[in-house]
């Protein structure tokens, strides 16, 4: 299991819940749209199976983006301190010597660092 | 201390995350012309294949193209959020480009159906919250040079992608 650092987790919480209510509306009008252009087309669809689904995803969206914007509320993101924190300094991947993390260039070897 | 975005990598994100609808195109089209034996001989399963797997893997893997030349160009100091952030414009240029080529393609139909089309493409920004996630594990990838991060954070794109077009396809 790969360990998710915190602001990763809150900055995703602070982004995410918007698309999900977007996502949430999407579905509620998704069996209309569906049913008008199906019509359209002349292809038939089970429009009661549709709907339900719809609205369970809908439900769905809703209780993830309910979940997310919670999470955000508890723990509002405050940058990326743990992260910095972590590694201001890397080891260049030709040579090895410590650089700063966003050098284009190794002092030591003078080679391009391509990442 | 980190920088504010800039408009130029805005604009790559969002341009190069249009430019990759095509890319994605492409690729899709050369799975259809080599998978068309597969098609003739079961549709529904052809169409999940290529709606629940092969657009996925292609669209996810090409949409934060405009990430990697954000940050090879200008190597700019961004906090996860902003890079979030530059993934989110990613996925709105892409889908609208790929909004786009649909709407085009029912054309033929008559404007009603284009536009009632549109408008049901525009219900769901699944493009958008899977790049936000691509960007977020790209912000990762870059601060911590650790790539499991970003490989994590795709994968859980991929999958939401995924189960997205899956359902679509099933009940749509």
């Amino acid at each position: 299991m790969i360990p998710v650092p915190s602001s990763a987790k809150r900055a995703a919480a602070r982004l995410l819940p918007p698309l999900l209510v977007w996502m949430f509306l999407g579905w509620l009008a998704f069996p209309y749209l569906a049913s008008r252009l199906y019509g359209m087309l002349g292809v038939p669809i089970d429009l009661v199976e549709l709907t339900y689904f719809s609205y369970a995803a809908a439900g769905l969206s809703l209780a993830v983006a309910i979940a997310l914007w919670t999470y955000a509320t508890l723990h509002p993101y405050k940058g990326d301190d743990d992260l910095i924190a972590v590694e201001p300094m890397i080891p260049c991947m030709f040579c090895g010597a410590e650089i700063p993390r966003e050098s284009r260039l190794c002092p030591a070897c003078g080679r391009e660092i391509p990442w | 201390m980190p920088e504010r975005i800039r408009p130029k990598h805005l604009l790559l994100s969002f341009g190069l995350g249009a430019f990759s609808g095509f890319l994605a195109v492409v690729g899709e089209i050369g799975f259809i012309g080599n998978t068309l034996p597969l098609a003739l001989a079961d549709m529904t399963l052809w169409t999940l294949l290529l709606a629940s797997i092969v657009a996925p893997l292609v669209e996810e893997s090409v949409k934060p193209v405009g990430l990697f030349v954000a940050y090879q160009e200008d190597r700019p100091n961004l906090t996860i959020q902003q890079w979030a952030l530059l993934g989110l414009m990613a996925g709105l240029g892409f889908a609208l480009l790929e909004d786009i080529l649909y709407v085009l393609s029912i054309v033929p139909f008559g404007a009603d159906a284009a536009l009632t089309l549109l408008g049901m493409r525009l219900l769901f920004p699944v493009h958008m919250i899977c790049t936000t996630l691509t960007g977020i594990g790209y912000g990762l990838w870059v601060k911590t040079r650790q790539p499991m991060h970003f490989i994590l954070f795709i994968a859980i794109a991929m999958c939401i992608h995924g189960l997205f077009n899956f359902s679509a396809s099933v009940v749509g």
